[in-house]
């Protein structure tokens, strides 16, 4: 079924659009909540927690892209989940991983206005991605809104897992100084 | 900014770029194609690994939302560029992708035995001899994307970007190398001169005619390392191909040993791979040719020089018949020599324009231990203290500020069987923006110090 028919069925209130998102994209959301919960059964919930939030957003939202706008959603809970589940404990695992080198970027301070400083600085780091070759640009996006792992960045670009620690270490040095330029960082 | 609202805010990336994030191409293993070849319009490069399928294993594939197993079809990797032109049928295999995953003696994705028929081998030197050029510099231009493309050889990997200048001869305005840097798995550059001159380049460490060759896809390379102060490693290589020259070089820290040595093997490996006809060092132009002047004068030319001719003394000291003024300009660069000779005595002046980086030379004429030679006995190179050896060996005066005095200090006198005695000489001197240097032989401080005050 094409996305648009998918929307209208959410628009519609007809519950057949969650069975209908779980077959399309049922397994991308999966396969992104598990990257950062690392864990099947919280993967699960999470992805039913999705479906839950894009019936509770559709309407009065028409996404362009129902795939990428299930990702968001996805993304955002999973992170939430982990973060309650870890609480302050670090698991080693790779979303510690993948968080800790996003600190190598930002200092520990933080705004009060939070929701303001996401959007000013999602708008900046869009800005500088769109300077990046489009191959680091994907190995960026993969890692830090997908969360893959170099292993699977890898074998999904042809470049080994050293190559892709390379190419986020310099993309990560660029961001820092590109946000210190913006002002987001002193 | 905490790490969370960096990391929140990249949830809110464009859907644009998240998009063509799950477009890149899926990675296969394929054959990699000369990308030079000319034929109808195709969009890829494949690159094969010598005849064998190599599996990539179980991935997610974000367009379909379902999962699949890769394997070798060909596709368009990073490896290779993108062309407009096709692949032609009798497109030899080439070599495979090192992965460079573990850093020593690369293996394919399964592990198993790498499909090559040759080994690099590494002639190691604990002494080397450096060679110094012997020609005049020339000018240098950044290599645009199509001289890069010109010069690349056939096939890289994907962790290897180019970039690099070009330098051309002041005289003729010829290519006379390129020099390339090939970024690598380690932060430092393979760099790459690429020229159609043998013995080309600047300064460089002597390749030793009886070292063992390594044979890499029928290119004959010669190898070699050294360490220096055992702290760097410093890899290098050199090849003829196609009736080009090229040296490879690498120096990275000694403890990235086995990481460095994969990554130069496998840029070898890459320039082993030429089509007939490339590298197109005739496609690599110099955009402007700086003037080029080199020209011998007369004393009355030189007096006449629109540049320096203020600082040219009207006469030389009595008896120093024999002249000689030459005035050169490369590029920004321009000076006038003016030349004086008795026998073995000599006055010489060599006009240039004061510099920034000339700054850290000026002296007062107060402050005598920048320039009093006689404060540092002979061997001055133990005498005179390390930070001010620079100084000490060429002093610049403000020709306001100089003193009689201040020659007499910066004279000494040799007595030497095989050349002239008497006094020496060898400092500078500032008048606004020109600087004049004089080296004296045989010529008395008196005389010199009036010489520089009638100037300018």
């Amino acid at each position: 079924m094409r996305d648009e028919q998918i929307i209208e069925l959410y628009w519609q209130r007809k519950e057949t659009a969650i069975d209908e998102t779980k077959a399309k994209y049922g397994g991308y959301c999966y396969t992104i909540a598990n990257n950062i919960l690392r864990n099947h059964e919280d993967s699960e919930e999470c992805v039913g927690d999705t479906y839950l939030k894009t019936w509770n957003s559709i309407p009065p939202q028409k996404p362009d892209k129902l795939r990428l706008f299930l990702a968001r959603i996805t993304r955002n809970l999973a992170i939430d989940r982990y973060k309650y589940r870890t609480a302050a404990k670090r698991s080693g695992q790779e979303t510690d991983l993948m968080l800790d080198e996003l600190e190598e970027i930002v200092t520990s301070d933080s705004s009060p206005d939070r929701e303001i400083e996401v959007k000013e600085l999602a708008k900046s780091i869009n800005l500088f991605l769109r300077t990046l070759p489009e191959r680091d640009c994907s190995v960026f996006i993969r890692r830090y809104f997908f969360a893959e792992s170099a292993a699977d960045i890898g074998k999904r670009l042809n470049l080994s897992p050293g190559n892709v620690g390379v190419i986020l270490s310099r993309v990560r040095a660029k961001l820092r100084k590109h946000l210190e330029k913006e002002g987001y960082i002193l | 900014m905490k790490k969370e609202i960096l990391f929140e805010a990249i949830g809110e990336i464009d859907d644009e770029l998240i998009d063509r994030s799950e477009k890149s191409p899926t990675k296969k293993r394929g054959k990699i194609i000369p990308f030079a070849l000319a034929a109808a319009a195709c969009l890829v490069l494949i690159c094969v690994g010598a005849g064998r399928m190599i599996s990539q294993g179980i991935g997610f594939d974000f367009t379909t939302g379902g999962y699949t197993q890769a394997t070798t079809t060909g596709a368009a990797p990073e490896d290779c560029v993108e062309t407009e032109e096709a692949v032609p049928e009798d497109t030899p295999e080439w070599a495979i992708d090192t992965g460079n995953e573990t850093a020593v003696a690369p293996t394919d994705r399964e592990g198993g035995e790498i499909l090559r028929d040759w080994e690099v081998i590494y002639n190691h030197y604990d002494d080397v001899e450096l060679l110094a050029a012997d020609r005049l510099p020339g000018f240098t231009e950044e290599l645009l994307s199509t001289e890069i493309a010109a010069v690349k050889p056939d096939m890289w990997y994907g962790w290897m970007d180019f970039s690099g200048f070009a330098e051309f001869s002041y005289h003729s305005g010829e290519l006379c190398f390129v020099r390339m840097n090939v970024t690598t798995n380690t932060e430092e550059n393979v760099v790459v001169t690429v020229s159609p001159y043998e013995g080309f380049g600047d300064c460089c460490v002597v390749v030793y005619p009886d070292a063992e060759k390594t044979d890499i896809n029928g290119t004959e390379f010669k190898v070699f390392s050294h360490y220096w102060d055992d702290e760097r490693l410093y890899l290098w290589a050199t090849m003829e191909k196609n009736g080009t020259y090229f040296r490879f070089e690498h120096t990275v820290s000694a403890e990235n040993e086995a990481q460095a040595k994969a990554d130069f093997n496998a840029v070898l490996e890459c320039f082993s791979n030429y089509s007939d006809g490339f590298p197109k060092l005739e496609l690599v132009k110099a955009d402007n040719i700086p003037e080029y002047i080199n020209e011998e004068l007369s004393h009355s030319e030189a007096l006449e020089n629109e540049a320096f001719g203020a600082y040219v003394p009207k006469e030389g000291p009595a008896g120093f018949g024999e002249t000689y003024f030459h005035y050169s300009k490369w590029g920004n660069v321009h000076g006038l020599n003016v030349h004086w000779y008795r026998g073995l005595d000599s006055f010489d002046i060599y006009i240039s324009e004061f510099t920034e980086a000339d700054e850290n030379r000026l002296v007062k004429v107060s402050d005598t231990k920048k320039y009093d030679l006689n404060l540092y006995p002979i061997p001055r190179a133990e005498s005179v203290p390390e930070e001010l050896w620079e100084v000490v060996n060429d002093p610049i005066f403000e020709i306001d500020d100089l003193t009689l005095e201040a020659v007499k200090l910066r004279t000494y006198y040799i007595e030497d069987a095989g050349d002239t005695d008497g006094p020496r000489m060898d400092f500078s001197v500032k008048y606004g923006d020109a600087l004049v240097r004089v080296i004296a032989k045989g010529v008395e401080p008196e005389w010199v110090y009036e010489c520089l005050k009638d100037l300018g």
